[in-house]
């Protein structure tokens, strides 16, 4: 029986010592795993050696969390090492020194595969995230450490219906960065604070440092000095809304760590957007011109005073289907005209409620007919498929899957939140039309690829 | 011929809907397609998670009745296969007869109003 150790490997970040935790296994002892199959993961920190100590992280504020998904690099047996978890704070903090032979454990690879030692070696999934709220602290990009060439990042702006599809079942992006050759850097930008609609990124991209200073003066200034005291919940609130009122996540560059060091992505190569995104009436603050849309769920949660806020300061805009094609179009030429080869992919809406039972849309008057939501999604619909001809963006056809799939069958209670089933077509979808559109790093594993170390794929010959 | 109006099981997991909005009064006549209630099904505690399954419904009748009366006013939240109003087929027929059936129903899903905008300040 021969055992190889499963080591970390090389990392290197100059002017810092990484560090991480103990090991939290993700299986058994024995468990027969897969090639590349994440068995544990670690949090890593990096501590700064050279320069002023307050000098910036090497990642953001909002990225207080980092983690290492820990893959094995060959099919077989794994033996847990006794030596790599110790439970309680040993495995939170980053208490131990980054060292290439440490070895979580060993693998028995299965029969027929024979690594070396060196190609032994853990491939890392590096994850990062962390932010106010419970949601928020959830992995916002993922990226291999190993991976060389090109970085390909595909950001992804979709609301809940894609956050599933592109994070994954344990949030990693493990399904998504498991099943592209790479290099792949995912983001994924979560919609808690602003539900991300055409007009509101647009303005988020055009945004000066003047107004958002201004934005952020009025914003404390109304909710401190308004008819109504913030409870906890509105600060915690206006600090998520503020925070994404001044990001600009289509202008963002991305620091990723790989083996060698830090590189330096973006901006995206490819973007996602959902068209339930796009609500029918947004609301404009009534001085300073921006458009602002979050969940009901969340402003109903927050407190007392950002409904009031709301009320005080904000004026509802209808919108039509057209308006929301030519805020497409608008965004699209801004993102273009930065990034001209960005590859847009917008997630189209399910059209059918299953929950209705209209025998004839005759009977309807005008006010009724225009008030139902399926005849609103199906015009959308429609509207994309325009918008596709014009603009060169991609639909992830997610009406026409669910229809495939059975409907309402699909979703949990609704028809936003998706089946596993779902979940996986859609994931799918998006890799195949991403590896179509030929995004850099997305192009899909071929099956040998999925077994690097195994005697055919380390030895042709 | 009276007819009654059981809040139809829209979705499985249902239990009661709330009433948001009554389009017509007791004694009016109401054709085929006439709107009836605006409902919103909240369904967070079926289905407990952030981003909660809240649909919002119109009740739309499909036999040409006179709603004779109303048994439920806006805000009030029926169980599921409660009765939410009486019709007749004629405009003064008594209502102390027997009923026929449940008057026949379209159910369609609606744009929702921004539900925080019409919280009282």
């Amino acid at each position: 029986m021969t055992v190889l150790p499963l080591r970390i490997g090389a990392l290197h970040l100059p002017g810092y010592r990484i560090q991480h935790s103990g090991v939290h296994w993700l299986c058994e002892d024995g468990h027969q795993c897969r090639a590349g199959e994440n068995v544990a993961y670690f949090n890593v920190g990096f501590l700064r050696t050279s320069g002023a100590r307050d000098a910036p992280d090497p990642f953001g504020e909002g990225e207080r969390e980092l983690q290492f998904a820990l893959a094995t690099p060959v099919a077989g047996r794994l033996h847990r090492s006794l030596h790599s978890s110790f439970g309680g704070f040993f495995d939170q903090f980053q208490l131990f020194v980054w060292n290439p032979d440490f070895a979580i454990g060993g693998i028995e690879p299965e029969s027929g595969c024979a690594p070396d030692v060196e190609s032994c070696q853990l491939r890392l999934l590096m994850a990062s995230g962390g932010g106010a709220s419970g949601p928020a602290r959830l992995a916002r990009r993922g990226w291999r450490v190993e991976d060389d060439g090109r970085i390909g990042t595909l950001l992804n702006l979709g609301i809940c219906e894609l956050g599933g599809v592109i994070r994954g079942d344990r949030f990693a992006f493990e399904d998504f960065i498991g099943a592209v050759r790479g290099p792949a850097h995912v983001v994924h930008v979560s919609d808690e604070a602003l539900v991300p609609n055409a007009r509101l990124l647009a303005e988020q991209i055009r945004r000066t440092a003047a107004e958002r200073a201004e934005i952020a003066r009025d914003l404390a200034a109304s909710l401190a000095g308004g008819p109504v005291t913030p409870a906890p919940g509105d600060w915690i609130v206006a600090g998520e809304i503020l925070r994404a009122l001044q990001s600009a996540p289509l202008a963002t560059h991305y620091d990723v760590l790989t083996r060698t060091g830090l590189r330096r992505t973006g901006p995206p190569d490819a973007v996602i957007l959902s068209l339930r995104a796009e609500p029918p009436v947004l609301l404009s603050h009534r001085r300073l011109g921006y458009v602002l849309q979050s969940h009901s769920y969340r402003i109903e949660s927050a407190g007392p005073a950002i409904p009031a806020w709301l009320r005080a300061n904000f004026e509802p805009i209808p919108r039509r289907v057209d308006d929301i094609r030519r805020d497409y179009a608008a965004l699209i030429a801004l993102i273009r005209s930065t990034a001209p080869e960005c590859r847009i992919l917008i997630h189209n809406v399910m059209s059918s409620s299953g929950y209705e039972d209209i025998q004839t849309y005759a009977m309807l008057d005008a006010s009724t007919f225009n008030r139902t939501a399926s005849v609103r999604d199906k015009d959308l619909n429609l509207m994309l498929h325009d918008l596709a001809r014009e603009q060169d963006i991609a639909i992830i056809d997610a009406d026409a899957i669910a229809a495939d799939l059975g409907g309402v069958r699909c979703f949990t209670t609704d028809a936003v939140h998706q089946s596993g089933l779902m979940q996986a077509e859609m994931r799918g979808e998006v890799l195949r039309i991403l590896s179509a559109l030929r995004v850099p790093g997305f192009t899909p594993v071929t099956k040998s690829q999925k077994r690097p170390a195994t005697a055919e794929a380390s030895h042709p010959g | 011929m009276l007819l009654n109006l059981p809040l139809p099981r829209i979705n499985p997991y249902m239990t009661t809907a709330i009433i948001d909005k009554i389009h017509v009064a007791a004694g009016t006549a109401m054709p085929v397609g006439g709107r009836l209630f605006d409902l919103t099904l909240d369904l967070s505690t079926a289905a407990p998670h952030d981003c909660p399954p809240v649909g919002h419904y119109c009740l739309i009748v499909r036999d040409r009745v006179w709603l004779r009366r109303l048994c439920v006013a806006v805000g009030d939240e029926p169980v599921a296969g409660a009765n939410l109003a009486l019709f007749s087929t004629r405009p003064d027929e008594p209502l102390d007869g027997l009923l026929s059936r449940s008057a026949r129903l379209t159910v369609i899903g609606i744009i929702p109003v921004l539900s925080w905008e019409e919280t009282p300040p």
